[in-house]
């Protein structure tokens, strides 16, 4: 299934943000996760991950730190600042609006009478 | 035979085309494509499936310098200028050292007992001939090696700046006082007259130039940027 650029675009700040919230990770670990997150059907495209990221953290809601791998490869790790964790707050309570609102319709059982 | 890191090496030019990510940005995509290449080897499959398959799940090279881009708004454009003033200075110098080897030629051919317009169409015919052939040569180099990374690494060293700017500051001298010199000699080597057809013939070409030069520049940019839209919207 293929997702539309303004979904993945939508959806990936939140999505990075609540992974962040769960302690810092570095670009290939957050992909992963939101595989894992959505049984493997959110169809990024692996590389779009790291604009979002540089975004937020030109935003200020996350700091990046460049430290060495297990395998001793430079690796770029990433961690939710404060900021971010209001902006994911802010995020939650808009997507909460949406998501009722949707399940709401979805689930109103047609009236036969 | 796969050369995994001869692959890694191509797709990292790709990613450095036009300038639009950063050295840290290409790292830290090439740890999560090696990352990805990991997995998948444990999957069974081979070194060239691995990478293809991790390259392709990384999205295309194009679209992703085009997102890095627009982060990356203001390195690109100073990256650009730095371009572009290089450009400016490179054909300043160029125009200064066609000029000399013009007159040097010139000189060569008057005392050498060719007289009237003669020094002046040898000389010219010589100077654009080399002019040319560098050029093509220059840019066949560029295209097909590009700096390596020992050169880049190089260029950034403190060593390698104080001696380019020495070696700026040494041609700024020695090249208007060797110009001085050479025009000096061509005025006692050709006579007044002559001399006044090579200047002539000089200008006439250099202002042929100062319109054809930015004419190609101008159509080679439309042309440019047409190609791109198509690109973009296929």
């Amino acid at each position: 299934m293929a997702w539309s650029r303004e979904l993945v675009a939508a959806s990936a700040t939140p999505l990075v943000l609540s992974v962040l919230s769960q302690g810092e990770n570095y670009g290939y670990g957050i992909i992963k996760r939101v595989a894992e997150l959505t049984d493997g059907e959110a169809q990024w495209t692996d590389g779009m991950l790291y604009p979002v990221l540089h975004r937020l953290e030109k935003q200020g809601y996350v700091k990046s730190e460049w430290r060495r791998s297990k395998s001793s490869r430079r690796r770029k790790y990433y961690r939710l600042c404060n900021e971010g964790k209001q902006e994911l707050a802010a995020q939650r309570a808009k997507w909460d609006i949406i998501n009722r609102a949707l399940m709401s319709i979805w689930e109103t059982k047609p009236c036969l009478t | 035979m796969f050369d995994l890191n001869e692959s890694v090496d191509r797709w990292r030019q790709q990613m450095r085309r036009g300038g639009r990510c950063g050295q840290d940005d290409i790292a830290e995509l090439e740890d999560h494509l090696r990352e990805e290449m990991t997995s998948l080897e444990k999957l069974g499959l081979s070194g060239e499936e691995a990478f293809l398959l991790a390259a392709r799940r990384l999205g295309r090279t194009d679209m992703l310098t085009e997102e890095f881009e627009k982060i990356n708004v203001r390195a690109v454009w100073l990256s650009r200028l730095r371009w572009m003033a290089l450009g400016v200075l490179g054909y300043f110098l160029w125009a200064e050292l066609s000029f000399a080897m013009y007159q040097a030629i010139a000189t060569l051919s008057a005392y050498a007992g060719l007289s009237g317009y003669r020094p002046a169409a040898v000389g010219l015919t010589l100077t654009v001939a080399f002019s040319v052939s560098t050029a093509i040569l220059l840019y066949r180099a560029a295209s097909r090696f590009g700096l390596s990374r020992h050169t880049r690494r190089w260029i950034q060293t403190r060593r390698a700046r104080i001696g380019l700017y020495s070696a700026a500051v040494a041609v700024s001298v020695a090249l208007p006082a060797g110009c001085a010199l050479l025009r000096a000699l061509c005025l006692r080597v050709v006579s007044r007259s002559d001399y006044a057809r090579v200047i002539i013939a000089s200008s006439v070409v250099s202002t042929a130039l100062s319109v054809l030069v930015p004419l190609a520049l101008a159509i080679w940019i439309v042309r440019f940027s047409f190609r791109q839209w198509q690109v973009g919207s296929a």
